[in-house]
């Protein structure tokens, strides 16, 4: 960012899934209080969002879970995301006000899909387009969005919404 | 796994003269568990056996078993529950002591309980693992889960070696232990075996072969 461009986001949008390419994405900016980061979830797989703190895959993190700590099932369109647990750094980042997690309905990341295929050609994975749901509600002139992957593996899908 | 027919499936072991029974506490996502523990496991959640049913199934057992009894289970039930308030109320429904399938040695150290080690863990893990476990060690015999196996894992005899160097605790072996023949064979090595999968099988077909099963073990084992 700051080779080509000469300064910082002013916010970072990433999907958040198990939460490993949003990590990647804001460990750079961890240590930049004025840039803004955002996870987005899936709005059925909020495991940051609705979740409670349980372990999972060997992490004490913010689980999808009912009050006896048995994990509830997460639903998402996109499988990158369709995930009930979520890496604990990410907790720990919400936790301490850090960073902001929001969700995008699979609709939402329909949407964004078409919308960033139609204005700019490209074909973002399902789970990137729910960062670029939110991405556009942001109240931020420079944002940086993590495409974690293309959507040539989600064309079949798309084309059947 | 504990349900409507564990008290009856514990008399029969018992009668067959196992030494300890190991109670499971389903849990939904049981990573350390092969294909017959994790059905018993949805069984069991399906039937409703959440942490409380879990505790009042222990107590029945507890009452008609003279037998130490472990519950064993996973993190997430224990995080719910509170961790303390899980070991106190487990010792009173007749719990002696604990297993914890994915808590390591370090985590919540004041939570007394056995401890497991495999054939991955390196030697200061297993010392760690030996100086804070509750009576016995238990050795995974294979860096796997829990199932069925042709064969007695051959990373048994190394991992009882390691660790017969590192400490005097009783060693008690499991996984993959399904047969009288695999038992005798790991009983040598061992003080102990233990036999889930294998076991819950035979409690399929009912509490007279879980029985049968479970004296061939004995048998096996003197």
């Amino acid at each position: 960012m700051l080779d080509s461009y000469e300064r910082l986001p002013d916010a970072v949008v990433a999907c958040v899934g198990g939460g490993s390419n949003a990590i990647g994405l804001f460990a750079g900016f961890l240590d930049d209080p004025d840039v803004r980061l955002v996870g987005v979830e899936a709005a059925g797989a909020a495991s940051l969002g609705s979740g409670r703190r349980a372990v999972l895959h060997g992490a004490r993190s913010s689980v999808l879970a009912d009050d006896d700590g048995q994990v509830l099932d997460a639903h998402s369109i996109s499988a990158g995301l369709d995930y009930p647990g979520v890496g604990p750094e990410h907790a720990a980042l919400r936790d301490s006000g850090r960073a902001e997690y929001v969700t995008a309905t699979d609709e939402e990341a329909l949407a964004a899909f078409h919308r960033l295929a139609e204005t700019e050609g490209i074909l973002p994975a399902l789970e990137p387009a729910h960062a670029l749901a939110r991405a556009l509600d942001l109240d931020a002139d420079f944002i940086l969005v993590g495409l974690s992957g293309r959507g040539d593996k989600d064309l079949a899908e798309v084309l059947e919404h | 796994m504990a349900g409507a027919e564990t008290p009856e499936l514990a008399r029969a072991a018992e009668a067959g003269g196992a030494d300890i029974i190991e109670i499971g506490f389903p849990f939904s996502d049981p990573l350390a568990d092969g294909a017959v523990i994790r059905r018993a496991a949805e069984r069991a959640l399906a039937q409703g056996m959440r942490t409380a049913q879990c505790l009042e199934c222990l107590r029945s057992v507890a009452a008609q078993v003279a037998l130490p009894l472990i519950p064993m289970t996973y993190a997430s039930l224990l995080e719910a529950y509170g961790w303390q308030r899980f070991a106190a109320d487990a010792r009173s429904a007749g719990a002696t002591s604990l297993i914890v399938a994915d808590l390591p040695v370090d985590v919540q150290p004041e939570l007394r309980r056995v401890q497991l080690v495999a054939p991955t863990s390196t030697d200061d893990r297993i010392a760690l693992a030996a100086e804070s476990t509750d009576g016995w060690l238990y050795l995974v015999t294979v860096a796997g889960t829990t199932g069925a196996r042709a064969e007695l894992s051959p990373a048994l005899a190394p991992l009882v070696e390691r660790t017969r160097a590192l400490t005097d605790t009783p060693l008690y072996a499991g996984f993959g232990i399904s047969t009288p023949e695999q038992a005798a064979a790991a009983g040598e090595l061992t003080e102990g075996v233990v036999v889930g999968s294998a076991a819950l099988l035979a409690a399929e077909e009912g509490a007279a072969a879980l029985e049968r099963f479970v004296a061939q073990l004995r048998v096996a084992l003197t």
